[in-house]
């Protein structure tokens, strides 16, 4: 690092020595010493000036003063308020920062006899780090000798920090591949039922892949849809970095003067910004039957477009055969719409003409997939979409990514950055081919199961499940390993989840904050904040218009570790630290990871300068956006020509029908969209709550991160995370706006904070995910949560048995004003010591 | 789809002991004629041929494999599959030769031998080098936002398209993303 200092900063240091003395006089001032600011003589941090970084909220400047973060804002002028990019300062000086490397009382006196069951609810002890690696590295030697890889879960999902170096996931990968292997996960939270059936619809998952152009949009959508999304939350963060031009394209949509249409439960934020022509609220769970129900009255009227279905897709005859009511006697039109989804007959009709007689793009997010029997929704859209005849076309069709890390802005010409990966090539470097080639031959130790059946998992050992036409065995968990993600808030069923927890031997943890993920385990590491450590990142996940560096702005604080360095220790518990490491350094990584981009720039004719300048400048690399790239459209070279551009379904064709799928047998998701009844919806007899939960994105997190800064203050009511109810819902249960309520169900109950609203339509409620579990009782399986997660209310089942995604969207409640004594909240500060 | 790769590599094995089997390392050119300078179709990378005869700087070779209905131009490297060895031109020429038909679905499949001028360049003889190589830039690329799909995850029709919509947030180059394709496409599920 010291090679690459320049001058400036140089001279910060230096500043730094000279204001030594006045800094150490304020030595007792506790707080201040906590808050560790750069002083430390020759320092390589800037003491007084600015810094550029990033993370999932964008390209970041912060500025320092006397060593310390006072401010952070968008990198890039131009683009409207961004308030998660205001935080920077609140996330590393966080009250709820873990300090020191701790493990819980009972396992550090005896891990073998830990009392697994006070998981949550007893003390911490510090430890040093060597004893905190000695430990976590002994006990996973020997679950690799009682159980083999098999025994480890190292899944860690979750939205881990940006940076394609301090990546925690992936790292954790590479280290337990290293040692032999893992349990992993597929899939995701975020897509999984779309992601499965998607392939065997359209060939491709869709839901992760670039979209028509906006400017295509712009230009040549008539009527915009947007059914189950809020973009306006979710642009404001991408997987790597957004860049911020989503929001900006919702904002010329807004000012184009075309017909919206937002189809939602929720006059959500997005609803508020656009003010579409017409909000349509269909029951939670019932989009399927909407779909359905217009596709009839498209056919009836005959304003589908049957060259379209004969040219392009396969199986039509089939689903309309359903739709008709002639293979079970039922009528899918507007009427038998209406009776499920509240939509009115009238209203259906209108859409499905008003859809058709226009050039319109259906943009769909994902929450709805998000919901048992999930596979049908973006199934349903398709087949609209088919009927209607635009896919391929300039602005038509539909799109799944465009509420996703600025889905359809336009593809730069920009090469790409590498990043660190769960392989090491440290073992091939020195090999033939011919013991390569057996190495490739090999069987793959690593197991996976589907992402959101990790509780399931753990509670049956030994359980097969189905899973996209395969079974699936779980393996018996002894060790939990995570990092880069926080399942206590993010997993169904939290209260489930605890059950689960506490079966586990070993649970061990990297975090940056005491969540409650990191309070439910045996050791934790405390890890830095990005704005801790260097790392480099690329923009737009679609777009990747820049290249951004992130450079560390402050010390690493007390004495957290980068997830590489826990890693890189651990391996070296095993003997195994080259092969971690490869013996490169982080900045190794990362300007190897640069001039992969570089040469890959340079063979598309732009030219980046070399990393020693990249480094130094600490500025962003810009990439030229062609004119192809703002006039690309989606799936038209399928539409151009099929046989030589093929889907990659069966057929090449868009499958209404799928033999694939009816092959399976399931009866939970058959050949083609079918309205089936989810396990708990508002329609449904003897329902065992009255009110629907919705439980989307929040406009002021990204899920769960960023709940423990300033920002909540804004949101929260009464300190609890906030709950919208109907007017007429509020007024029966004699809640008024502002009141502490108890919401709760058989799984769970959370304290909120009632805002009553006509902004999400009667007998639905809206509580968002990623407040922080906050349980009264920790560890107690029936607790309180004082705070308002919304996974202690979901429900922990898989959408099907093809995607085995989650259900969080399904889920009924109920809602009463709370009259006990309002508890303060423990979760973000420091827990118990011993 | 490995069984059916191990049937006909031995199948290659057993029928061609005149001529040896060499595998596509990096996408070769293909031409009407020997003297050509236009290319008349391109030969994907891993797809297995034979060279009958070198003049020059291009080699005549012999490439079996599977024609789906009346699209004479692609050849499919197995049956009912659409994992591609040769793309022509429409007025590419080359010698065309139907050895058997299976009507049995949907559309007729036409097991085919094409016999046509190619570049003489870029063949080895050991495919496992090439598969060797494609797995691991797959499971170097492919896992660096989310954990890299098994190639049983996917089938050998749907991995194009796949990795067509994910490999441009990857430094993948066009050639990389070719190989990786056909060896996801010769290890998926079908």
């Amino acid at each position: 690092m010291s090679k690459t200092l320049d001058r400036r900063t140089f001279l910060q240091g230096t500043g730094a020595i000279v204001a030594l003395p006045i800094i150490t006089g304020c030595a007792r001032d506790a707080s201040a010493l906590e808050k560790m600011v750069n002083l430390k003589p020759g320092s390589k941090f800037v003491y007084n000036g600015t810094v550029n970084t990033a993370a999932h909220w964008g390209g970041l400047r912060v500025t320092v003063e006397k060593g310390k973060i006072v401010k952070s804002e968008n990198f890039f002028k131009n683009h409207s308020l961004n308030r998660l990019q205001t935080t920077v300062e609140d996330l590393v000086y966080a009250p709820d920062r873990i300090k020191y490397p701790m493990v819980r009382k009972s396992y550090l006196k005896d891990p073998n006899n830990s009392k697994p069951e006070l998981r949550g609810a007893e003390e911490f002890v510090r430890v040093s780090w060597d004893e905190a690696i000695k430990l976590a590295a002994d006990q996973m030697k020997a679950t690799r000798k009682s159980l083999g890889s098999s025994g480890i879960f190292s899944g860690c999902y979750g939205w881990k920090s940006a940076g394609n170096m301090h990546n925690a996931r992936t790292l954790a990968y590479r280290f337990q591949r290293v040692c032999g292997g893992f349990v992993g996960h597929k899939g995701d939270y975020s897509t999984a039922a779309s992601q499965v059936i998607m392939p065997h619809v359209m060939g491709t998952v869709e839901v992760y892949e670039q979209q028509t152009s906006w400017e295509v949009v712009l230009e040549s959508s008539e009527l915009v849809v947007i059914w189950g999304a809020n973009p306006m939350n979710t642009l404001k963060i991408a997987w790597s970095a957004t860049d911020s031009e989503g929001l900006e394209y919702m904002k010329r949509l807004r000012d184009s003067g075309k017909k919206i249409v937002v189809i939602d439960p929720v006059y959500n934020e997005t609803c508020k910004f656009l003010n579409p022509s017409d909000w349509v609220a269909p029951k939670p769970n019932t989009d399927t039957a909407m779909m359905i129900a217009m596709c009839y009255e498209l056919y009836v009227a005959k304003k589908h477009n049957q060259d379209f279905l004969d040219d392009y897709t396969e199986g039509f005859d089939i689903f309309k055969n359903y739709m008709l009511g002639e293979t079970d006697g039922i009528k899918k039109d507007a009427i038998w719409g209406e009776k499920i989804t509240g939509v009115s007959a009238k209203k259906i009709k209108e859409l499905a003409l008003l859809f058709a007689a226009n050039r319109t793009m259906i943009m769909s997010g994902w929450a709805m997939q998000r919901q048992h029997l999930g596979e049908q929704r973006h199934w349903g859209i398709v087949t609209l979409a088919s009927m209607l005849g635009q896919i391929g076309l300039p602005g038509g069709g539909f799109g799944l990514s465009y509420h996703y890390s600025n889905g359809g802005v336009p593809s730069a010409t920009s090469g790409k950055i590498g990043g660190i990966g769960s392989k090491s090539n440290w073992k091939s470097k020195n090999k033939t081919t011919a013991t390569l080639t057996s190495s490739y031959t090999a069987k793959d130790t690593s197991l996976v199961i589907p992402a959101a059946r990790i509780a399931d998992c753990i509670l049956n050992p030994g359980k097969e499940i189905d899973y996209n036409g395969t079974k699936i065995k779980y393996p018996k968990i002894e060790t939990i390993y995570w990092s880069g993600g926080n399942p206590f808030a993010h997993h169904q069923d939290t209260n489930n989840l605890v059950r689960a927890w506490k079966k586990a031997k070993n649970v061990i943890v990297n975090e940056i904050y005491w969540t409650a993920t990191a309070r439910m385990a045996d050791i934790v590491f405390p890890i830095t904040t990005p704005y801790e450590r260097n790392d480099i990142t690329m923009d737009g996940d679609y777009s990747k218009k820049h290249i951004l560096p992130m450079k560390a702005v402050v010390a690493p604080q007390f004495e957290a570790k980068n997830d590489y360095d826990v890693f890189t220790l651990l391996a070296r518990e095993f003997g195994l630290e080259d092969y971690f490491t490869e013996q490169k350094t982080e900045m190794d990584w990362i300007a190897e990871f640069y001039e992969t981009a570089r040469t890959g720039s340079k063979a598309k004719g732009v030219n980046i300068p070399a990393f020693r300048k990249f480094w130094k400048d600490n500025q962003p690399i810009e990439f030229p956006t062609s004119e192809a790239a703002k006039k690309w459209v989606r799936h038209a070279d399928f539409r151009e020509d099929p046989l030589l551009n093929p889907l990659g379904t069966p057929s090449g064709k868009i499958e209404i029908f799928s033999e694939t799928v009816d092959n399976m047998g399931y009866d939970d998701c058959k050949g083609h969209v079918t309205w089936m009844e989810p396990v708990e919806w508002l329609g449904q007899e003897n329902r065992p709550a009255p009110l629907a939960l919705v439980s989307s994105h929040s406009a002021e997190r990204l899920h769960s991160q960023q709940d423990n800064t300033s920002l909540r203050h804004i949101y929260e009511v009464q300190g609890r995370e906030p709950i919208w109810i109907n007017t007429k819902d509020a007024l029966a249960r004699g809640i008024q706006d502002g009141d502490v309520v108890r919401v709760f169900n058989i799984r769970g109950q959370v304290l909120a904070g009632a805002v009553v609203t006509d902004d999400v339509i009667a007998g639905v409620v809206r509580l968002q995910e990623g407040a922080w579990f906050d349980p009264a009782n920790p560890g107690d399986e029936t607790t309180l949560c004082k705070h308002g997660n919304a996974n202690s209310l979901t429900i922990d089942i898989p959408t099907s048995k093809l995607g085995s995604g989650n259900s969080a969207h399904t889920a009924l409640v109920d809602v009463e004003k709370y009259t006990g004594k309002i508890p303060d909240l423990s979760i973000f500060k420091q827990p118990k010591m011993a | 789809m490995k069984k059916s790769f191990l049937l006909i590599s031995l199948l290659f094995l057993f029928t061609s002991l005149h001529a040896k089997v060499q595998y596509v390392e990096k996408t070769i050119q293909a031409y009407s004629n020997q003297a050509d300078t236009k290319l008349s179709g391109k030969i994907l990378t891993t797809t297995p041929l034979e060279v009958l005869k070198v003049e020059g700087d291009k080699a005549l070779t012999k490439i079996t494999g599977w024609n789906q209905g009346s699209l004479k131009r692609i050849v499919y490297f197995s049956k009912g599959t659409r994992i591609i060895s040769a793309a022509f031109s429409k007025k590419a020429q080359y010698k065309y030769k139907v050895l058997e038909t299976d009507a049995t679905g949907k559309e007729p499949w036409h097991k085919v031998e094409i016999t046509t001028w190619i570049e003489n360049k870029n063949l080895i003889d050991d495919i496992d080098v090439l598969f060797v190589k494609a797995k691991n830039i797959l499971e170097t690329n492919c896992g660096l936002c989310h954990a890299a799909h098994p190639t049983h995850e996917f089938s050998a029709n749907q991995w194009p398209a796949v990795i067509k919509g994910m490999a441009p947030r990857t430094p993948l180059t066009k050639d990389e993303i070719l190989l990786i394709s056909q060896y996801a496409q010769k290890h998926s599920k079908d």
